[in-house]
């Protein structure tokens, strides 16, 4: 869901900047920011849904409120990389089981699929205000594997995180709110086995109805989002991506309508790709699933479709 | 490996100050940690979904050994009592994925 970040405890801020605020800010007391990894947040969740080929049939078993299983099969043509332009596609089929237990202190998540490649996360509040991510890709594969540990620091206004990774890669970020609806960042990262590093700015801006983002770093990325929530069911994102390294320019508008029975996110880019994703709740528990993606320059099609059992 | 290159690269500029018991400490000490990261990777890789497996098990209210295995879907079956007036489609697909978990 399209949630955008609660309207601020302290007393908001007058419509008319140039007026004199009848209401006074409370400085001291702003709410604390969202995690600098997710300051596009609405941007990817109304623009990025997770597109899929082929057929697509999960199945999820609670055991307990806290405990649950799943089962996933999907059968489908995957991509390879190629260097030419056509694009290669090879059928495949696997089966997913997965396994997570989430409680307010622990949440654990694992998948495990057919060719023995294990996806792994972790999360767990050490106290109140300091929390341990870590993420895992495992396979077979030597060298192929990545593995992931975050320390997140939530403080009362601001947020930091320090990171590491396998492969000598160091990180840290640090996410401050100025305003009641402001909010800005920065992180630097290194990688040792890359030899590289680098370092980024992000700003958040947001009131009930829209958020705009902004984020530059210098690997050349550069981007901006916009979210505005013109009614209940109604959320229209857009997108504008630049590398000034390597001069490409991507820059999409969707939708994404909630509705009762079904939500719905279209989206159009200026690579000349169009993308729809369809969840239909055809009844408590069941879930209907349509993705379809036109790539008009590579002249590739793509349409996914699937049925979700389970919470 | 490349890191462990420079690092010994630059030992020896400290031109030979430092003794070599120090460097074989060093080399000691990534190869350790190397090989604690290879053993914790197989463990996490085999043991990983068996140990949420077992802390879920364990969690209240505990699940009995019949539900992790069994495919019923206790929630799921009312699906079948209750279909209520909705298209010949629907009723027909949740029929189906009901009948296919019985």
């Amino acid at each position: 869901m399209a949630t955008l970040v609660p309207p601020p405890a302290t007393t908001p801020e007058a419509s008319k900047p140039t007026v004199i605020e009848p209401e006074k800010v409370d400085y001291l007391n702003l709410p604390c920011p969202i995690p600098y990894e997710e300051i596009h947040r609405e941007a990817l969740i109304s623009l990025k849904p997770e597109l899929f080929e082929g057929m697509r049939f999960d199945f999820t078993k609670g055991l307990s409120p806290k405990f649950s299983l799943s089962h996933s099969v999907f059968m489908g043509p995957t991509e390879i990389p190629s260097q030419s332009s056509e694009t290669i596609k090879i059928p495949t089929a696997h089966y997913e089981f997965g396994a997570n237990f989430i409680d307010p202190k622990l949440m654990l998540f694992g998948r495990v699929l057919t060719d023995g490649r294990v996806n792994a996360r972790l999360k767990c509040d050490l106290s109140e205000n300091l929390t341990l991510k870590a993420n895992a890709q495992l396979t077979n594969e030597p060298h192929m594997s990545h593995g992931m540990v975050n320390f997140d620091y939530k403080g009362k206004d601001y947020r930091t995180q320090f990171q590491l990774g396998n492969g000598a890669l160091f990180g840290a970020s640090y996410i401050q709110s100025v305003t009641p609806h402001l909010s800005l960042g920065g992180e630097v990262f290194w990688a040792g086995q890359h030899r590289k590093s680098g370092i980024g700015y992000a700003a958040r801006y947001n009131t009930d109805k829209m958020v705009a983002t902004g984020q530059v770093a210098s690997t050349g990325m550069v981007a901006l989002g916009y979210v505005q929530k013109v009614s209940e069911k109604v959320t229209l994102a857009s997108d504008f991506m630049y590398n000034y390294m390597s001069g490409d320019v991507t820059a999409s508008f969707g939708y994404d309508y909630i509705l009762r029975q079904c939500r719905l996110r279209g989206k159009i880019d200026s690579n000349g790709c169009t993308s729809a994703f369809l969840e239909e709740r055809l009844s408590m528990g069941l879930n209907f699933i349509l993705s379809a993606e036109i790539d008009h320059r590579k002249k590739d099609y793509k349409f996914g479709f699937g049925l979700t059992v389970g919470e | 490996m490349a890191s462990r290159v420079t690092l010994k690269a630059k030992g020896k500029t400290t031109k030979g100050s430092k003794p070599s018991e120090e460097r074989s400490t060093e080399k000691y000490l990534k190869e350790w940690s190397t090989w604690v990261m290879k053993k914790a990777k197989v463990v996490t890789h085999y043991g990983f979904i068996p140990l949420v497996i077992i802390i879920g098990m364990n969690s209240e209210p505990k699940p009995s050994l019949s539900q992790l295995l069994s495919p019923r879907l206790g929630s799921l079956i009312l699906i079948s009592q209750g279909t209520r007036d909705s298209s010949l489609l629907e009723s027909q697909l949740t029929r189906m994925v009901v009948k296919s978990f019985e």
